[in-house]
């Protein structure tokens, strides 16, 4: 880029000035400018489909049918819930689905209080990693059926599913989590 | 859907964003809000719509001068109507040079549907929206000028 | 200059919908295929970098579900572009001329197919203040940049059908081409206009696929082939972002880009057997010839995109068959081409030679 120009060419009136750039006749010099709008609106609408692929539609599948749906790498033994089709670590295949019962910890959590567009539960509510038993990766989902004030990370949670005539292709097939310890019971 | 296929599903982002202007271009906005047209001097010339910084230099365009809004067709590309289009009929698209500038201005030219009217050279102007808030769409196309 | 050279190239065939695979679906079977061919183990890779765009793919971070195809654990070396994976590729480039490391792994992800109507997407990425809010048509641009060139008598509908014809001939050679066959160039003027002066088939289908590209330095690249595409020169410019203050009839980033790349090679674009150019419209390619300066030289072998366009890997691709027939031995001279924004506003030129320099 070259420097901008010390001469004040861009500001030099041309020698003739074109006839049809109107100057009003009561203000020979420059004409009276409205007061600058500051902002505009930029909306975006986009519509997509959406590709879940064939490793993740194993697990959504389980879903609607009540099943969590766990796959190991024959390789390196990771276990994934959700399961992709490949290893992440070592990109092999990975074997054929099983079932875990869905049970687990919360490995780390969230206290969501603020409000924000399009937010489907009332605030606030928990967000949590859920360690799931058998599972080397962890599941994100809400945990309910508790005070936030008495979450904590260690504490063993159970799915709870929504209705077999609610239930589809979603994670919204587990309506949430909740305290499943003997403190609890 | 069968057993072992991808499942997919539609889905629709909406981006609700508005977004400042530099201070050539928020006067010129409000400029066409008064339906009045400025253009803002640079080193080829004044352009239309202004630039906030000089195509060719970098350095900061001139001085806001303001403009007939009547120009002529540069270059222009046949379009079929979508809902919202600036014209509610099949029309053109094209960069319309500003009388007195160094540059086209980008927008919709309306000739009544029938692109056999458009030609490079004809004579346009700015046909004004009635409720303008102050943004480009306040000039609603162009229309042949007689 | 650091001797920096394209060993491998594969691609996955461009679909108009892939309904199938995730990101990492895609892409994973093109990565083991590239790295494959030459026997290098993904733990070798020093550096990956990768291209895609969030808008195509319809969610934000989108490009982190396709290094589970790399592998992101243990951690890797790894960069992203939002743009046409060529930029990924020049980044790449960049990295080894660093001395950063030898081996390094390029990937664009290209979704043409995910979102429902790009008239939608496609101002996202115009002027937000006098080009976004009137959602022009997808084409429209290049609608008007092919009918100054015609004004100009720099090109002709007659002309463009032939490099349709041309292209769509050749990729009926190419098994990844999303389009093919042998047309007529009155069956291709008797197309429907899509924005005039173009038609149907002046523009580029767009699709899904993904691209990968290995490049390796000195000895590390001469121990994995028997033959080297050498980056002996690279360089991209850009236009300005305005349509109205352009020149749409010349291309003067290509031509600045293209100078540069000459001056790092030793040799010029004219000098090249084949070029493949990023055209998505068919008036790119005699706009483009004329900035660089082609006369003779094959161009667009593969077919060029508009055989296919897997959006953001397009120009990857262009690389990718450049190279590739230097890799075979068809050509000793390649250039490849890669362009992003309206109307070639952003210019890629990569020189590529099956001699390293002297
Ligand atoms: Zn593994």
């Amino acid at each position: 880029m070259r420097e901008p120009a010390s001469e004040p060419s861009v500001l030099r009136e041309p020698a003739s000035e074109p006839s049809v750039l109107r100057e009003p006749a009561s203000e020979p010099s420059a004409p009276t400018l409205p007061e600058p709008l500051t902002t505009m609106a930029s909306p975006f609408r986009m519509d997509y489909t959406y590709v879940a692929g064939t490793g993740r539609s194993v697990f959504l599948r389980g879903l609607a049918e009540g099943r969590m749906l766990a796959r190991r790498c024959p390789a390196c033994a990771q276990v994934y819930l959700p399961p992709p089709e490949f290893c992440s670590r070592c990109l092999s295949r990975l074997d054929e689905p099983f079932e875990l019962d869905g049970r687990g910890v919360i490995s780390t959590f969230c206290v969501v209080s603020f409000p924000f567009p399009g937010q489907v539960h009332e605030p606030p509510y928990v967000v949590a990693h859920i360690q799931v038993e058998g599972s080397g990766t962890r599941l994100m989902h809400l945990v309910r059926e508790v005070d936030p004030a008495d979450v904590r990370i260690g504490m063993e949670v159970e799915p709870v599913w929504a209705g077999e005539d609610e239930r589809e292709n979603s994670l919204t097939s587990i309506r949430h989590y909740r305290p499943a310890g003997d403190e609890y019971a | 859907m069968t057993e072992g296929a991808s499942l997919s599903a539609p889905y629709t982002l909406e981006f609700p964003f508005e977004r400042t202007v530099g201070p050539k271009i928020g006067t010129f906005f409000a400029g066409l809000k008064e339906r009045r047209l400025f253009g803002a001097r640079a080193e080829r010339g004044v352009v239309c719509p202004p630039l906030e910084f000089d195509p060719d230099t970098g350095a900061e365009t001139g001085e806001l001068v303001e403009l007939a809004p009547a120009g002529t067709v540069a270059t222009w590309t046949w379009a079929r109507s979508r809902a919202g289009d600036p014209v509610a009929r099949d029309f053109a698209w094209a960069l319309v040079a500003i009388d007195g500038t160094a540059g086209s201005f980008f927008h919709a030219v309306d000739v009544g549907g029938d692109p056999s009217r458009m030609q490079v050279g004809m004579r346009v102007r700015v046909r004004w929206r009635g409720d303008r808030v102050g943004d480009l769409r306040d000039i609603e196309c162009f229309e042949v000028a007689p | 200059m650091r001797d920096v050279a394209v060993v491998s190239f594969a691609q996955s065939p461009c679909e108009a919908a892939n309904r199938r695979d995730d990101m990492a679906g895609i892409l994973l079977p093109v990565i083991r295929e590239a790295l494959g061919a030459v026997g290098v183990d993904r733990d070798d890779v020093d550096f990956f970098a990768s291209g895609s765009h969030d808008f195509f793919e319809g969610r934000t971070f989108a490009y982190i579900e396709s290094l589970d195809a790399v592998g992101a654990w243990p951690p890797v070396s790894e960069s992203h572009v939002e743009m046409d994976a060529a930029w990924a590729f020049a980044e790449a480039w960049s990295w080894l001329q660093l001395g950063e490391g030898d081996i390094a792994l390029v990937y664009g992800i290209g979704r043409g197919s995910l979102a429902a109507d790009l008239d939608q997407v496609l101002p996202a990425q115009l002027d937000p203040y006098f080009l976004a809010p009137l959602r022009p048509h997808r084409d429209a641009l290049a609608g008007l940049q092919a009918a100054a060139m015609i004004d100009a008598g720099l090109t002709s509908e007659r002309d463009l059908a032939e490099i349709v014809v041309r292209s769509l001939s050749a990729a009926t050679g190419n098994p990844y081409a999303q389009k093919s066959g042998h047309l007529g160039v009155d069956q291709v003027l008797d197309a429907p206009y899509v924005s005039t002066p173009l038609r149907e088939h002046d523009v580029a289908p767009v699709g899904d696929a993904a691209a990968v590209v290995v490049l390796a330095a000195g000895d590390a690249a001469r121990r994995l082939g028997d033959r080297q595409a050498w980056v002996r020169g690279l360089d991209h410019r850009m236009d300005t972002h305005y349509p109205g203050v352009r020149n749409l009839t010349r291309s003067e980033s290509t031509r600045v880009a293209a100078a540069r790349a000459a001056e790092l090679a030793g040799f010029g674009a004219s000098e090249v057997d084949i070029a493949e150019l990023h055209t998505e419209y068919s008036h790119a390619e005699p706009l483009l010839a004329s900035a660089l300066g082609l006369e003779r030289t094959v161009v667009n072998p593969s077919g060029g995109p508009l055989a296919g366009r897997p959006v953001t890997a397009t120009g990857l691709v262009r690389i990718g068959e450049a190279a590739r027939r230097i890799l075979d031995g068809r050509a000793g001279r390649a250039l490849a081409h890669a362009t992003n924004g309206p109307a070639l506003q952003h210019n890629l030129v990569c020189l590529m030679s099956g001699e390293a320099a002297a």
